[in-house]
């Protein structure tokens, strides 16, 4: 008989820039993941680990950014000048604006979203102040780097089906950031939607997903 | 040559446009605008032989049309022992219904005027304690008015920064929460 699907969460103490993602995820879930399994963790808590975040009081804000901040809805990330600094020193600051403009235009046409599309993929990842959990509620976090070759090494290292980097929210959404070959992303996202990794001030940045594989292969037929 | 000028001119003024409406938007949008509101009085929130801890509830309001955050704020002693050593002050701001024993003040949005949360509460916390051998009630008997600093760090549609507040616990409230009658030198 088939082995049920379950969700761990797994909790961890506060995770810095001083460790490593993936030496932290085979710590933390020793002795808990098998070859079917799938590891999930959130993004914001892998950036983290890879030092891709900053504290507001760093940046040099730019008229361009002032400007190019108003325009964004007040509940966004990138409304307020630092957030919009902070995308604009990674991806561009004439890109950006470029983008919003263009972003503009499209809404007038009807065709929404083309500023995440052509903004950079920091647009949509970036994570502004009260975003994280404290010490970084303080920071603007960005999205992970090479998001699917730390899934790899993550894959390689458990020896689990496969790891996932995952942007979930209390709102019900659930964004494939990174995956490792062999996982339907979208599919796995779809179970992540309750957000296992609780709220900001809970320390559960992983989660596990028994017998992942057994789920995906009962999907596909 | 006329056909050129056209251009131009229709292109200025697109551009002049632009600007005007960009301006309306903005305009229209709005900012965020903060406010704290000191009205509560000090309270008296623990008393012991040799200390007392006073409180006053501070209201972080937001008047303007964008939300705003609230990502630090700092309350900390400004009576020097210079003026008067015969007490020692700690000071904390800690959030309404998020009490912490580590003092960190997390960072927490208010929602722009009518949506809520529109405003946050913030407690003013002191600590006085006895210094020089004496009890509190002989320390608190020569008391001078005990100001307070609450720098707060903010963060809206402008660049983030700090404002400061004085927050003044006069001599004569503090006695008065204290049950001691002031003794003028």
């Amino acid at each position: 008989m088939a082995e049920e699907m379950s969700l761990i969460p797994v909790s961890t103490r506060i995770l810095t820039e001083k460790d490593d993602i993936v030496d932290c995820i085979d710590k933390y879930t020793k002795g808990q993941v098998g070859p079917d399994d799938l590891i999930c963790s959130a993004e914001s808590v892998v950036a983290i680990t890879q030092g891709r975040f900053v504290r507001p009081e760093e940046l040099k804000i730019t008229k361009v950014a002032r400007f190019c901040c108003r325009f964004i809805p007040d509940y966004g990330s990138l409304a307020t000048a630092h957030g919009m600094q902070s995308l604009m020193d990674v991806e561009g600051k004439w890109r950006v604006a470029f983008a919003l403009f263009a972003g503009f235009l499209g809404k007038l046409i009807g065709q929404p979203g083309l500023f995440y599309k052509w903004g950079g993929k920091e647009a949509a990842m970036i994570d502004d102040v009260t975003g994280t959990m404290p010490p970084f509620d303080k920071c603007i976090v960005y999205g992970p780097g090479e998001p699917d070759e730390v899934c790899k090494r993550i894959q390689e290292r458990t020896g689990c089906f496969g790891a996932m980097i995952a942007d979930v929210n209390d709102l019900k959404r659930s964004r494939v950031v990174g995956v490792s070959p062999r996982v339907d992303g979208p599919l796995a996202a779809q179970l992540l939607l309750d957000n296992p990794f609780g709220n900001a001030s809970q320390k559960r940045p992983i989660c596990i997903i028994k017998n992942y594989r057994q789920y995906q292969e009962s999907q596909k037929h | 040559m006329t056909l050129i000028c056209y251009i131009v001119l229709g292109l200025l003024g697109l551009a002049l446009l632009g600007a005007l409406l960009s301006w309306a938007y903005i305009c229209h949008a709005g900012n965020a605008d903060v406010v704290v509101l000191q009205d509560a009085p000090w309270e008296l929130a623990s008393r012991d032989d040799k200390s007392m801890v006073i409180k006053k509830k501070l209201d972080f309001v937001n008047r303007g049309k964008s939300c705003s955050v609230i990502v630090d704020a700092i309350l900390h002693s400004e009576l020097p022992y210079e003026q008067y050593d015969g007490i020692e002050v700690r000071c904390k701001a800690e959030r309404d219904g998020y009490p912490r024993e580590d003092d960190y003040f997390e960072a927490v949005i208010i929602e722009h005027h009518g949506k809520a949360p529109d405003h946050i509460e913030v407690w003013a916390i002191a600590k006085l304690t006895a210094r020089k051998g004496m009890s509190l009630e002989e320390a608190l008997a020569h008391m001078v008015d005990l100001p307070m600093d609450l720098v707060w760090q903010y963060s809206s549609r402008d660049p983030i920064f700090y404002r400061k507040e004085r927050l003044v616990a006069t001599a004569e409230e503090i006695a008065a929460l204290a049950g001691v009658t002031l003794v003028r030198d």
